[in-house]
């Protein structure tokens, strides 16, 4: 019993992660939005990350 | 014109030497048509100091200060996302790699390939905590991703840019890249490199990476086969248990009621 259980939360669980790697790609790509942030930059001048 | 993609975490000591056994290489084979970008991840050794005055020094060099420490999979991005170059080559920081591969790997993209990934065969780290559970990872990528390479994990890779501009890596997927650019139709290919021990500064990785490989390599999975079909996925499972619930709702009424169909009495 408690075996079977536990063998179906682990599953859901991670089922559950896969749905939330599409949700943080969703969330990120949506707004086209990087996984970082920039404080400065050389002999890149004017030049972004979506260039 | 080649960009080459460096991250840097804290390898104040390894910048200089590997700086200039790149700058000699690639002005020997490429003159001057190529660029190095460094993604300062930040360091806090002065490294980032170290940067500022080798861009100064070169125009070639160019550099991204991270705001913080984002990771090695967020740095890569970065400089993938500020190559100019039609070749991307991302570099180890620590100098284990060899510059004096690129050129035999460039040659690899020129056959036809569009991606050439470097295969540490004589690798120079603790046998047991790294290289081990790295080689039993590779053969459980290589057989759930079908993309078959010996060495995931060595970041000196050649790419074209068009198959690995487009894409968007998150948390640690960097070891996954050969497999992003499968799916954007790449041929790839791989060529024995070099490795060197570390010389300077340490390691910023352990044992504990198996368990996160596995989890990324359900992902990648996952996105590969159920992105556009979830319902495939988790409607397996759904059906599955409603198929066990099933079962079992006939076997709990059949005990609850064997004994009013059988003719002999069980309990006396």
């Amino acid at each position: 019993m408690m075996a079977v259980f536990a063998f179906m939360t682990g599953v859901i669980c991670i089922l559950m992660g896969l749905l939330a790697e599409m949700i943080t790609r969703t969330f990120h790509e949506s707004q086209n939005k990087a996984i970082y942030m920039v404080r400065d930059t050389r002999n890149l001048d004017g030049k972004t990350s979506a260039d | 014109m080649i960009s080459l993609t460096v991250p840097v975490y804290n390898e104040r000591e390894a910048l200089g030497p590997l700086f200039e056994k790149v700058r000699a290489v690639m002005e020997r084979n490429y003159s001057d048509n190529w660029e190095i970008i460094f993604v300062n991840d930040g360091s806090h050794d002065g490294s980032a100091e170290f940067l500022d005055s080798l861009a100064a020094s070169c125009p070639r060099v160019k550099v991204v200060h991270f705001r913080r420490n984002f990771g090695q999979t967020a740095a890569m991005m970065a400089g993938f996302d500020f190559a100019q170059g039609e070749t991307i080559i991302p570099l180890d920081g620590d100098g284990q790699n060899d510059p004096e591969d690129i050129p035999r790997m460039i040659a690899k993209l020129e056959e036809g390939y569009e991606v050439c990934s470097g295969w540490r065969k004589d690798r120079q780290d603790n046998a047991l905590q790294r290289n081990l559970p790295s080689i039993l990872a590779n053969k459980l990528i290589s057989a759930m991703s079908g993309v078959q390479l010996h060495d995931f994990g060595c970041s000196l890779k050649a790419y074209r840019a068009e198959v690995i501009k487009g894409v968007r890596l998150y948390g640690e997927m960097h070891r996954f890249l050969p497999i992003y650019a499968k799916w954007h139709g790449a041929r790839i290919t791989e060529i024995p490199v070099s490795h060197h021990a570390r010389k300077t500064g340490h390691s910023k990785y352990g044992l504990e990476r198996v368990l996160k490989v596995i989890m990324d390599l359900m992902t990648v999975r996952f996105l590969d086969r159920y992105m556009l079909k979830p319902m495939y996925l988790f409607g397996f499972w759904g059906f599955l248990s409603l198929v066990a619930s099933l079962g079992f709702s006939v076997w709990a009424v059949y005990m609850r009621t064997r004994d009013t169909f059988s003719p002999i009495p069980r309990f006396p």
